[in-house]
């Protein structure tokens, strides 16, 4: 943590880069004045990155307040019905995202998902513009199959804090699922809006995975493992 | 944005210059600028015209003007200023409170010289087409400025609101005993009716509040033991006995420290064309001006040009706002105060 | 929490307090000769974007709604106009084009005000009401830090120092109230940080008799050291120890 570079905005970032294989990430943008420097807008950990010749500049911080981006998946309630939308809440006082009926596997004007108020859905944010409003898919573009989208039937939603979020889906080798993996079957979907959807077989496992991932939001690795046999204990499993 | 076959020719929109000031009041006002002039048709450094006038006949007192005056009013000093197309009505009022027999003083060994004085409660209503609305935030921001400017400005000392002398109008002649009576002093309020508004009304309704007080006249108070009948429309009517009145003749000139009388003036900054220079805009006035000079420097300055208030705001980050540009506003408003106050 | 401060005055910080809403933090400024004068203690909190009303939609920018509490008694045109004297900082700062028609709330609370035993009656206005100076410095450096918590998009940092010049002449960021009613002039300075050093005068308000030469040569360097102190002693303290609390998982 402390070999990191903590910027607050403002603070001149004095890395030289080729200016044009730069990739701007959240929280940074380009100085109006020169057209060149790049200053941080929010205050987190500058992640510096070379990928494929391309270097990746982008703040690392957690904020509480989930702001959609391209490509995020995420776990969404439907609020809303309409003839070909649906309309989907992903957190709390925030205008509602659009998934379009047409956004599903095989759909057509006669094969509409049969989706109601209240039902969850995981889905991948396909167009966000600040000017219009966000819109969601639930098919993999790539492949033009389900990916693992759709509605999740079943299970238990809980919060969790965004920068955990992102932690849970983008480390392939994340110990904590690892270890969970290891010691009971379950089934997750992670929503890098901070909702994390959980289903097993029965409800005290349930509840022993999701208040692990919970709690685990408060400790550090190596306090991991204490706490999920003490979870464990506790509900007699 | 329709894709046609080919090219396709994007005509321009041409607008009249009042329109274009609200369609793209930062793209009109960088024309005028660029042109050395103001939307408003001013030089950069070029004030309205203002008018002063303080003999506006609705004051209780003012019974030397044309040999009339309104007895009944309950206007104690008034002022009208007018500045361009803008006009400001200050008017006054009075109302009369208890206070503490003994003076308090705190505590505190500090010679409070400051808390000698006071201000008055000003209310400001800008007139929109609209009656009887809820005040907007301008004006209560406006009341509010206005009331801590002038408390600031120790124009009021607090002695001079207390009553001294009151004297016993009655029938009989008992002597006042003074020592059992209450002690009572004035308490002012300022109604402050602004029309047509074209820009930043600070300095007016300030300008016009300050030139009110210089007019002020309280009047003359006595206890009573009369009775009134008032019969107004309402059927609470009756009779109603208060214990002081006021005289519709007798009145003392308000005393205000006359050497701290001072003006406020408001100051846009832009920067020009290429963003070298900044422009110095005096006295903002219309749409254009006011949305975009975000910048603002607003300075008071007393009759003997010290400084007694400066606001500096930076709205606009490409204006930088160093020594130079403050200290050339400020010359700017001292000769502008010289010419108003002296 | 994070405390520390220059020789006149101690500050405390503390981020992410409330934990409903989006940024949050609560800030103390006490003086460090007179510690039985209690503290001026604010706590602010920040709530968005979130989706605003049709009346408060701007088509290309968001949209800022402030409301301060006063310690005592309900919110009166003095808050009115401490509200909008933040709204001049806080417009220039956030990055509004970042959040089109979206609505950010920040309510400050004012929980405690030095000499408060002194106050007899609510609202007196000779007391309180003589000068808000004191109050919209620590609005401002309380909203500072809950912006930073909430991660809304900043165009710079900006902190802010209050002094006054006291009868002797002495220039001093540590006074009560009676310092400040019998002060010969009192100042409010708001400058932007770049890279922990003040650069740009964002706002500032000077109340009293003084010159330009004192305000240029004196009033400004004295804040831009209590600025730049408070930067480096507390602020960036503070923002560390967020981020070893956020992140502690990571470890």
């Amino acid at each position: 943590m402390d070999s990191e570079l903590l910027v607050i905005p403002g603070d001149l970032i004095s890395v030289k880069f080729d200016a044009n294989n730069v990739v701007l990430g959240p929280g940074v943008c380009i100085s109006k004045k020169d057209n060149e420097s790049i200053i941080p807008t929010s205050a987190g950990i500058l992640q510096l990155q070379e990928k494929k010749n391309q270097n990746y500049i982008y703040i690392e911080s957690n904020n509480k307040r989930y702001i959609p981006s391209m490509g995020d998946y995420v776990v969404g309630t439907v609020t809303g019905v309409f003839g070909d939308y649906f309309k989907i809440s992903l957190s709390n006082f925030q205008s509602s995202v659009i998934l379009s009926t047409m956004a599903f596997p095989n759909a057509s004007k006669k094969n509409r998902p049969n989706l109601k108020n209240g039902d969850l859905v995981y889905a991948r944010v396909s167009s966000c513009f600040k000017d219009i409003d966000v819109e969601i898919e639930c098919i993999d573009p790539t492949t033009g199959k389900d990916g693992g989208f759709g509605l999740l039937e079943g299970g238990y939603v809980f919060e969790v804090k965004l920068g955990y979020a992102r932690w849970l889906f983008f480390d392939k080798q994340n110990p904590l699922l690892e270890i969970l993996a290891s010691k009971c079957k379950f089934e997750i979907a992670i929503g890098i809006n901070g909702k994390i959807w959980l289903k097993t077989d029965d409800l005290k496992t349930t509840l022993a995975c999701s208040t692990i991932i919970e709690n685990c939001q408060f400790l550090k690795q190596q306090d991991f493992n204490t706490e999920i046999n003490k979870v464990f204990k506790k509900l007699n499993i | 944005m329709s894709e046609g076959n080919g090219q396709e020719e994007m005509g321009s929109i041409r607008f009249p210059a009042e329109i274009l000031s609200v369609v793209a009041p930062d793209l009109s006002l960088k024309r005028h600028l660029d042109l050395g002039l103001r939307p408003c048709l001013r030089k950069f450094h070029e004030f309205k015209n203002l008018t002063l006038n303080v003999k506006s006949g609705l004051s209780r007192y003012d019974g030397d003007v044309d040999g009339e005056s309104v007895t009944d009013s309950p206007v104690l000093g008034s002022s009208v200023i007018k500045s361009g197309n803008t006009t400001v009505i200050c008017g006054i009022t009075g109302g009369i409170v208890e206070i503490a027999n003994v003076s308090t003083t705190t505590t505190s060994d500090d010679h409070d010289d400051s808390m000698e004085y006071t201000s008055i409660y000003p209310v400001v209503e800008i007139s929109r087409g609209k009656l009887n609305g809820a005040p907007t935030d301008e004006e209560m921001i406006l009341s509010q400025q206005l009331y801590e400017t002038l408390l600031h400005s120790k124009i009021l000392p607090k002695k001079s609101l207390i009553i001294d002398n009151i004297a016993l109008k009655t029938n009989d002649d008992t002597n006042n005993n003074n020592n059992n009576r209450k002690r009572y002093a004035f308490v002012l309020y300022a109604n402050i009716q602004v029309f047509s508004r074209e820009g930043p009304l600070f300095d007016y309704c300030y300008g016009s509040l300050v030139k009110s007080l210089q007019t002020v006249k309280l009047p003359f108070i006595h206890f009573t033991d009369e009775e009134f009948i008032i019969n107004d429309n309402r059927k609470n009517g009756g009779n109603v006995k208060p214990e002081i009145i006021c005289d519709s003749e007798a009145y003392n000139q308000l005393k205000i420290n006359e050497e701290n009388i001072n003006w406020s003036l408001t100051f846009g900054l832009v920067n020009n064309d290429d963003g070298k220079e900044t422009i110095i805009l005096c006295d903002l006035e219309g749409h254009a001006e006011e949305t975009c000079c975000k910048s603002l420097i607003n300075v008071i300055i007393d009759k003997n040009l010290k400084m007694r208030y400066l606001n500096i705001v930076g709205g606009d980050e490409n204006v930088i706002i160093d020594e130079n540009i403050v200290l050339k506003t400020v010359q700017l408003a001292k000769n502008r105060v010289n010419n108003i106050l002296n | 929490m994070s405390s520390g401060g220059s020789d006149e005055l101690i500050y405390e910080a503390k981020l992410s307090v409330l934990n409903r809403v989006d940024g949050s933090a609560q800030l103390s400024i006490s003086s460090r000769k007179d510690l039985d004068e209690g503290e001026l203690g604010i706590i602010c909190s920040i709530t968005g974007p979130i989706e605003s009303k049709a009346r408060q939609e701007s088509p290309q920018q968001s949209n800022l709604e402030i409301s301060v509490m006063p310690h005592i008694g309900v919110a009166s045109t003095r808050e009115k106009l401490l509200e909008y004297k933040l709204k001049l900082v806080l417009d220039r700062v956030i990055d509004s084009f970042e959040y089109p028609r979206q609505l950010i709330q920040i309510v400050l609370q004012i929980l405690n005000k030095p000499n408060y035993e002194d106050d007899t009656t609510i609202g007196s206005d000779d007391m309180n009401d003589f000068f808000s100076l004191n109050d919209l410095n620590g609005c401002l450096i309380s909203t500072y830090l809950a912006l930073i918590d909430s991660g809304i998009s900043m165009k710079s940092s900006f902190l802010s120092s209050c002094c006054i010049i006291n009868s002797n002449n002495q220039l001093t960021t540590d006074f009560n109230k009676n310092d400040l009613i019998n002060s010969k002039s009192a100042h409010l300075i708001v400058y932007d940080l770049r890279n922990g050093k003040c650069n740009n005068l964002i706002y500032s308000e000077s109340i009293g008799e003084f010159d330009e030469q004192i305000f240029f040569k004196n009033v400004l360097d004295k804040c831009k050291k209590e600025i730049e102190n408070l930067n480096t002693k507390v602020i960036k303290n503070c923002i560390t120890e967020k981020f070893k609390n956020d992140y502690i998982w990571k470890a």
